[in-house]
């Protein structure tokens, strides 16, 4: 069993994005594979708030998204702790790959604001 | 458990911003995901313009860099071209974004355009940067040829 079998993760998204996992079946749509980074987590929020600070986004995200990974890339961070910035505090953990991230959704979850 | 830290830097400050400033390096973009890069290009490319720390701990470490090809700003955000970025370490890890970049690792960052941006006008929730990849043009060369 491999490090990613088993296990749910999450990304927090915008409805835009969010209708493009759903359409490719890849996390961001699969852009940029082989060059781009695709972040996911582990950690779980129950606000666009607290994921907005804690993952230290540049940008209000719309969704939670749950999925399980389907195929077997490369992972290059397994959680890592993402720093405070000037204005988000950081400390929720990321995983990494530079290549598509194929996943199975979950669940979709609309974030409240807070 | 990595934790950020006040060190000494094994090769001093001043020497790395020496070896730094004026190095060509190029960024990826993660997000927002979908970042509509200038040109028809899989990177945006510039140069150090100017690096150092704010403290002496590793996680103020940054570094600027001067485009060369000014960017727009993402949708819903004012129409500003984007000039420079400061690109600051995004995770905690045993080192600092500059030793990172001297020994030849593609660093993951947060890249800020806040000086280009009025932050009264951004959307509200909205912060002014982006989240990247950062690494020497020399070290994409051989990143990129490695998946050929």
């Amino acid at each position: 069993m491999t490090e990613l079998q088993g296990r749910t993760f999450y990304r927090y998204v915008s409805a835009k994005e969010l209708e493009v996992i759903r359409e490719s079946g890849k996390l961001r749509g699969g852009k940029g594979a082989g060059i781009e980074k695709t972040y996911w987590t582990e950690d779980l929020y129950h606000g666009a708030a607290q994921a907005l600070d804690r993952l230290a986004l540049p940008r209000p995200p719309e969704y939670r998204v749950a999925f399980i990974i389907t195929n077997e890339p490369e992972v290059l961070l397994r959680g890592s702790a993402v720093e405070a910035t000037e204005d988000r505090p950081g400390g929720a953990t990321e995983w990494m790959s530079r290549q598509a991230v194929e996943v199975e959704i979950v669940e979709e979850v609309a974030l409240d604001v807070n | 458990m990595l934790t950020d830290r006040k060190v000494a830097l094994e090769i001093p400050e001043r020497q790395i911003r020496d070896l730094l400033i004026g190095r060509e390096v190029g960024i990826t973009v993660s997000e927002p995901w979908d970042f509509e890069y200038p040109k028809d290009v899989r990177m945006v490319t510039g140069y150090v313009s100017d690096a150092g720390a704010d403290s002496d701990k590793q996680s103020s470490q940054w570094v600027k860099v001067t485009l060369d090809d000014p960017f727009d700003t993402p949708d819903g955000e004012p129409e500003v071209k984007i000039r420079h970025l400061k690109a600051t370490r995004r995770h905690v890890s045993e080192r600092g974004i500059l030793e990172q970049l001297l020994s030849g690792e593609d660093s993951e960052v947060n890249l800020s355009y806040r000086d280009q941006v009025p932050a009264e006008q951004m959307p509200e929730g909205t912060s002014p940067f982006l989240i990247g990849t950062i690494a020497l043009q020399s070290v994409w060369a051989r990143l990129l040829d490695e998946q050929t």
